[in-house]
């Protein structure tokens, strides 16, 4: 057997998909015998890069260059059809948990969630004048709570208020639910279950046939055992546990009415959970599965349908019992229904899954690689599935609960604002865990099973409700020693790292949790006597790799704690805040900020949209992509020639790995006005800077075709340029030469072309150019008789070469000959521009201060100081004082100090080198501790009347470029319908004048000009109409009247005659009603 | 403005001289005239660089582009750049001649298992016939020291006469400048032609990495003398802070000029000068008395550094020189003017 391994990088290049086939041991009857059939591949999963699956895992850096991988990658996405797609974190509320709040209709609810391998659903109890429903999908309408407790079992009064609780508050408020259902007579279980049945079945009389009663009651009893609150599980019929949470359920909205501070918050992090690409895969695997599992029986039981027919008809060919007992189901099923599936809910992002009514788009997204901290970033984001254009300000928000856990920068503006989030550094997403051994531990620890207790002992006493995973557990006398027991074992690793244990007393309850998808952060922490645990010890072995992660969680120095425990904990950010009571202290406090919001230098020092700018615009900085970035084939590229490190450092990156593939370059930046072309932002270049490299960039695009082959054999081909015959012999040389050159300018759009058809890598590409001379076959059907390489060859083919549009000289970087998946011959070709900055090109600092370049100045007319040192630009001050960037001014300072000391100085956030020292460090350098430096002006010679700050400051060139973006027309092409000048730049369009531009126009009375812009620079048209009818005629001749008598000709836009004659095919006659002829 | 200055007694010193670098002043002449010859320096020195470059092979990392507009920036030893005429204007040829342009060609093939640098050495003057007929002067060939290498040498000799000066022996011994990096198996070659041009035109022919000057005396001075007379202790500590950098106070409580303000890095603010007028006020004096004025500075301290294609001296005479002819044709053409009447002045 031969295997072959697939890399990443190949289904990058092939079009391919990045997957792994999924075996099955298939165990099934054939005929008479039972056959196994081991490693059946069902389908193909597609492999995240870089898990645990992916052929990268654990590869060294040699070998993922090998690979031609780029080592610093982050993987985390998948390959799909050759496009890289990153399956985002879905953020949703968390399933099987209590949530009191007001529902839509301002009355007091507590709703859950429910969601089980089978099902999910929503059972709410709300509070309408005091009394108690219970509010369910498959319930017409709400049935008092007390109703559904008394079919659940619960028969007397008693019982339902030791329940819920016999202080006087339940007491009091469960009375009027107890009375209304004693007003309705319902006393015991059975005519419970019977009032239930009837308000089921939603219309009719309610039958009282003793048949239909008990069918009604087996009705309801069913749905409240499997549907209402689905995940508290009900054996055979023994409602005592939903009973119990039903009760307290109740309970949480009595004490919510006595107590607003009782009520929840939806958008406490606590109560959200994150989706990651497992269990979204997982989810979508299960349901395409079971749709293989279903086509399988399907196929079956049509094949032996057939057959029974047939035998049937032909009664005599009895030997076809043998073909019924060959049936081998596996022979006839589709083998691709999950490779499909997976394949097209990733590359579209559509999830659907029909169980769980899930239709979710946009799911997945293309990732981005503009910068590698595009990449980077797209592997934090967070969506959350609330709409978008609700006006509530609530999920948008920033959260308390959501320190450390999310970043507080980086957010994009406009509509998804606060509703896409991002990951802070050190967050872990939980996976879920086993609860089973979890349970068995409580219950060891001490808590006392639910069965064994009474309704007034889980309510009454010091004790606590043991809450596992939403799911009430039973009844623990002593919680904190039950949480303490917990927490030292999760220390010493006995049980799993990141279960969380959460004392809530004033829930009267323990809530521990080992489900999936909570977000948790490690903390370090501190002994009681107020020590930090991890010591310096500790940091020298992990320096010297002797101590890893690992070991500092199992000696219990470290923990992950989640939102919920965050609560029972005083957590110290710094070391000398550690006080009484401070039980953690948090590794590092930049951590509290993402990776895109980590590459601002003293972000704490900016006004806070500044930094969220920032991390947007981070994303479209041009700088290098990755290691194998000259090795990819991505649509469209840009990389910067000359990329730095930043002057100005932060940790984070050294962490992600930003100054190993940075993205801009360290400018000497000067703070003054200068010839008026710097307003609004705009910034002034030095040409010399320019001159030199600062600013460059390579644009490269991908242009891609496939090769296809047609149903009758032929395919597409590519053909060597056509061939000048030479000047024939004899000929005057002078005369010759003019030939060759006049062929050569006949075929000057071939002449990047190699002998092979294709454009050879080097060559330089003009507007127009061919870069691959393709041909298709003139006749693509399906045609009879001779064989089918003699129909090959007899097909006659058309030139369809592949032409080169561009706004500017481009050079062919390579050609990539391949073949995709599908066998289809494949050529990209990588067209590389380089670009050196212009007007109107983009930049940004790393403080969200964005402009474009309005001048580039020779070196000699700017500025420069006692060094002779020029800037490479010059921004004006009027950015700062309504900006407040104030971390930029002291990057300037940070970075000034690091260039005179020939080191990089460290602009991290909460932390960084102190202002002080790097002034410290100018004023050695013998500069003005301000930063401010004495500037002479270029143009006289003579000392600027003001000190200028100048420095050096890291800034990055943005994707956005006039080249991409210029654009005029005088004429052009039209649409095809209505004859306007296309829209749009790709297509040449015109430039619009809208309805606004219009009313301008109308107002000023400029109404020559409106004719010639919405007419006769349009789509201007002749028609004829007749003056009799008014009807349009054709060529003075008006066929209605038979005339041409009193034809006219006028001009109106040719939309009008469409719509004109548009109408007239609707059967209303629009009539043109004419004055003088 | 009055002429204060004779332009007879315009006067330059030189202070020091360095392989790459200079310091001059100048001497009783005006600001204009300064940054004249600091802009002529940096943008309309002619030097040689190369311009065109064609890709033969290339299977280096680095794409073609790359490549020639590293090849432009490395500095030609362009002595004899006067003698060469400009591409464009050259009438003997219809693409490149000896008089107009020098041809280099580069090949390096990387056979070994290691990276192997490409620098300015593989660059190779084109041994075509064309060069006996090169102007004459020193040849147009790639500089590679590009400052820093043989600095400590030329520091250790500098007390012998003219070591600044050993061109050759610092490009020997220096590296090369790097163009790029070959790995195993890969190959570049290209030919290149460099063409006379100014830094006007692109910043390869501009001959100078800085020109700096300062203007002696400062525009605002305070009379130290008169100011440690006049203020006290915590006055003059009340000025220092308005003044940091300007002034400091020695042991004995005197006033004197600071390092950076003696080096032309910062200057007196009209915030300083309202405080020391007002401090000197305060004891007695008047504010006039203290501070001094000069519209006028006569002295200019230049410090020139040159990116090694032509000795400093030289590049302060050749801009000097360019000025003088820009001058000499305004004066031509001024002439003509004058002759042929201003009322009816020459269209085009």
């Amino acid at each position: 057997m031969v295997r072959s391994t697939v890399t990443p990088q190949q289904c990058r290049l092939r079009d391919m998909t990045y997957a792994a086939p999924i075996l099955a041991d298939v165990q099934y009857v054939r005929g008479r015998e039972v056959v196994l059939r081991r490693d059946w591949a069902i389908g193909r999963m597609p492999i995240m890069l870089r898990s645990d699956h992916c052929y990268l895992a654990g590869k060294t850096d040699a070998e993922l260059a090998a690979l031609g991988e780029c080592p610093l990658d982050p993987g985390g996405y998948f390959v799909v059809r050759g496009t890289e797609k990153v399956i985002l974190i879905q953020e949703q509320l968390s399933k099987n948990r209590i949530i009191v709040e007001f529902d839509a209709k301002g009355c007091l609810s507590a709703s859950v969630q429910s969601s089980t391998h089978e099902r999910k659903s929503r059972t709410t109890i709300v509070v309408k004048a005091g009394r108690m429903y219970l509010r369910h999908n498959t319930l017409s309408e709400d049935v008092p709570v007390i109703v559904a407790l008394r079919a659940m079992g619960v028969e007397t009064d008693q019982e339902v208020v030791q329940l819920v609780g016999s202080e006087g508050t339940f007491m009091d408020g469960v009375e009027p639910s107890l009375q209304e259902c004693a007003s309705l007579n319902i006393y015991t279980s059975s005519q419970a279950l019977d009032f239930l049945g009837v308000g089921m079945v939603a219309d009719g009389v309610p039958s009282m046939n003793p048949a239909a009663v008990s069918k009604r009651k087996e009705h309801a009893r069913d749905l409240l055992a499997g549907v209402v609150l689905a995940h508290v599980p009900v054996r055979r019929y023994n409602f005592r546990d939903k009973c119990i949470y039903m009760a307290q359920m109740m309970r949480r909205i009595l004490a919510a009415a006595e107590d607003p501070t009782m009520i929840d918050d939806k958008d406490y992090y606590g109560n959200k959970r994150l989706e990651l690409a497992g269990q979204l895969l997982s989810l979508l695997f299960e349901d395409l599965f079971k749709k293989l599992c279903s086509d399988i029986k399907r196929q079956a039981e049509l094949h032996f349908a057939k057959q029974k027919k047939s035998d049937f008809a032909a009664p005599g060919r009895r030997g076809g019992g043998s073909s019924i007992s060959g049936y081998d189901a596996l022979l006839h099923v589709r083998g691709d229904t999950i490779t499909q599936g997976l394949e097209f809910a990733i590359s579209t992002g559509n999830w659907h899954v029909k169980r769980f009514k899930m239709e979710r788009a946009g799911v997945t997204e293309v990732l981005s690689r503009l910068s590698f901290i595009a990449a980077l970033g797209m592997m934090t984001r967070i969506t959350s599935q609330f709409e978008k254009t609700r006006k509530v300000s609530g999920p948008r928000a920033l959260q308390p609960s959501q320190w450390g856990m999310l970043c507080p920068s980086d957010t994009p503006e406009g509509e998804s604002c606060g509703l896409v989030k991002n990951l802070a550094l050190m967050t872990h997403v939980t996976t879920d865990d086993d609860s089973a051994p979890l349970a068995r531990l409580l219950y060891d620890l001490g808590t006392e099973d639910t069965s064994q207790l009474s309704g007034a002992e889980l309510n009454e006493g010091d004790g606590a409700l043991v809450f596992l995973n939403g799911l009430i557990l039973g009844v623990h006398a002593n919680p904190p020693a039950l949480a303490a027991a917990l927490r030292a074992l999760r220390r010493r690793a006995l049980i799993g790292e990141f279960v969380s244990v959460w004392l809530h007393p004033p829930h009267r309850a323990i809530y521990i949790a080992c489900d999936g998808g909570r977000v948790c952060r490690p903390l370090i922490i501190v002994s009681p006597s107020g020590v930090p645990l991890v010591t310096d010890e500790h940091m020298t072995g992990i320096a010297r790799g002797t101590l890893v992660w690992r070991d500092l969680m199992h000696n219990g120095l470290i923990e992950y704690l989640d939102v919920n425990e965050e609560n029972n904990t005083l957590i110290a950010t710094t070391e000398p805040e550690i006080m009484a009571g401070t039980t953690h202290l948090e590794i590092a406090p930049l951590t509290i900020l993402g990776v895109c919001a980590g590459l601002i230098p003293y972000p704490h020092h900016n006004q806070s949209p500044r930094n969220t700018y920032q991390c947007a615009m981070g994303k479209q900085a041009i700088g290098a992509i990755a290691y194998n970035q000259h090795c990819r084939a991505d649509t469209l590229l840009y990389l910067l020639s000359y990329p730095q490190r930043p002057m100005v450092q932060t940790r984070t990156l050294d962490l992600v790995g930003f100054n190993r593939l940075p993205g801009g370059q360290n400018a000497s930046l000067c703070v003054m006005s200068y010839s008026g072309y710097d307003i609004e932002d705009a910034v002034v270049l030095n040409r010399a800077s320019v001159d030199r490299g600062f600013g460059r960039c390579v644009v490269l695009r991908k242009h891609a075709s496939t090769m296809r082959r047609y149903p009758n054999n032929t395919t597409d081909r590519i053909m060597p340029p056509p061939v000048e015959p030479p000047p024939p012999p004899g000929t005057d040389p002078d005369a010759a030469a003019v030939l060759v050159a006049a062929a050569a300018r006949r075929n000057a759009r071939y002449s990047a072309l190699d002998q092979d058809g294709l454009v050879s890598p080097g060559a330089r590409l003009k507007n127009g150019y061919f870069y691959a001379n393709k041909e298709v076959p003139a006749d693509t059907s399906v045609t009879q008789g001779g064989s089918a390489a003699a129909r090959a060859a007899a097909a006659t083919y058309r030139a369809q070469p592949l032409i080169f549009k561009g706004p500017a000289d481009a050079v062919a970087e390579k050609v990539l000959l391949t073949s995709s998946e599908t066998e289809h011959f494949v050529v990209k070709v990588m067209v590389r521009e380089t670009r050196r900055p212009e007007l109107g090109d983009k930049f940004s600092s790393r403080h969200g201060q964005k402009g474009v370049c309005g001048l580039i100045a020779p070196q000699e007319d700017l500025p420069f100081n006692d060094a002779g040192v020029c800037p490479d630009l010059i921004m004006n001050p009027h950015g700062f004082p309504s900006r407040m960037t104030v971390g930029k001014m002291i990057e300037f300072i940070a970075g000034k100090a690091g260039v005179h000391e020939g080191k990089f100085r460290m602009g991290t956030a909460f932390d960084g080198d102190r202002i002080e020292d790097c002034a410290e460090a100018l004023v050695a350098a013998g500069y003005s501790y301000s930063g401010k430096d004495m500037f002479y002006s270029g143009s006289t010679g003579e000392p600027l009347r003001a000190y200028v700050f100048a420095g050096p400051i890291f800034y990055q060139k943005l994707k956005h470029m006039v080249k991409d973006k210029m654009h005029a027309r005088a004429r052009g092409p039209r649409a095809l319908l209505t004859r306007q000048p296309t829209e749009g730049r790709s297509r040449d369009g015109g430039l619009r004048l809208g309805e606004m531009e219009r009313d301008c126009l109308i107002g000023y009375g400029a109404s020559m000009l409106l004719m010639e812009r919405l007419m006769h620079s349009s789509d201007v048209f002749t028609v004829y109409a007749c003056g009799t009818c008014g009807l349009l005629g054709y060529k003075g001749w008006c066929q209605y009247c038979r005339t041409g008598a009193a034809v006219s000709a006028l001009q109106i836009p040719y939309a009008c005659k469409l719509l004109f004659q548009e109408l007239q095919g609707m059967n209303v006659v629009p009539r043109l009603k004419l004055d003088d002829p | 403005m009055q002429m204060q200055y004779v332009r007879d007694r315009v006067q330059l010193d030189s202070v020091t001289l360095g392989r790459h670098d200079m310091r001059f002043i100048l001497r009783n002449t005006d600001v204009s005239m300064a940054n004249a010859i600091r802009r002529t320096m940096i943008a309309e020195v002619p030097t040689m660089a190369i311009d065109v470059v064609t890709i033969h092979e290339n299977t280096s990392v680095l794409h073609d582009e790359y490549i020639a507009h590293r090849v432009g920036l490395i500095p030609l030893a362009s002595g004899a750049a006067d003698a060469y005429t400009y591409n464009r204007d050259c009438e003997e040829c219809e693409d490149f001649c000896s008089r107009c342009s020098v041809g280099y060609s580069l090949t390096v093939h990387n056979s070994t298992e290691d990276d192997v640098p490409v620098t300015s050495k593989d660059l190779i003057p084109a041994a075509d016939s064309a060069v006996a007929a090169a102007p004459p002067g020193d040849p147009v060939v790639p500089v590679h020291d590009s400052g820093d290498v043989l600095r400590d040498a030329v520091a250790a000799a500098a007390g012998t006469p003219g070591a600044g000066l050993l061109t050759s022996a610092a490009d020997a011994a220096a590296k090369g400048i790097l163009i790029v990096k070959l790995g195993k198996g890969q190959r570049l070659s290209f030919t290149a032609v460099a063409k006379k041009g100014i830094g006007k035109e692109h910043a390869k022919w501009s001959p100078v990495c800085t020109v700096a000057f300062r203007a002696e005396p400062p525009a605002v001075r305070f009379v130290l003398p008169r100011l440690n007379e006049l203020l006290d202790e915590t006055a003059k500590a009340d000025l220092l802070s308005l003044a940091l950098g300007v002034v400091a106070i020695d042991d004995n409580g005197n006033l004197y000029y600071d390092s950076p303000f003696l080096a032309g890095r910062s200057a007196i603010t009209a915030d300083a000068v309202r405080r020391a007028g007002e401090l000197a006020a305060a004891a007695g004096g008047a504010e006039s008395e203290i501070v001094e004025f000069c519209e006028h500075p006569e002295r200019f301290e230049f410090e020139v550094e040159t990116t090694g294609v032509l000795a400093p001296k030289e590049v302060l005479t050749r801009a000097i020189g360019v000025l003088r002819d820009k001058v000499t044709t305004v004066a031509a053409h001024l002439a003509q003017v004058s002759q042929e009447g201003v009322d009816d002045p020459p269209l085009l």
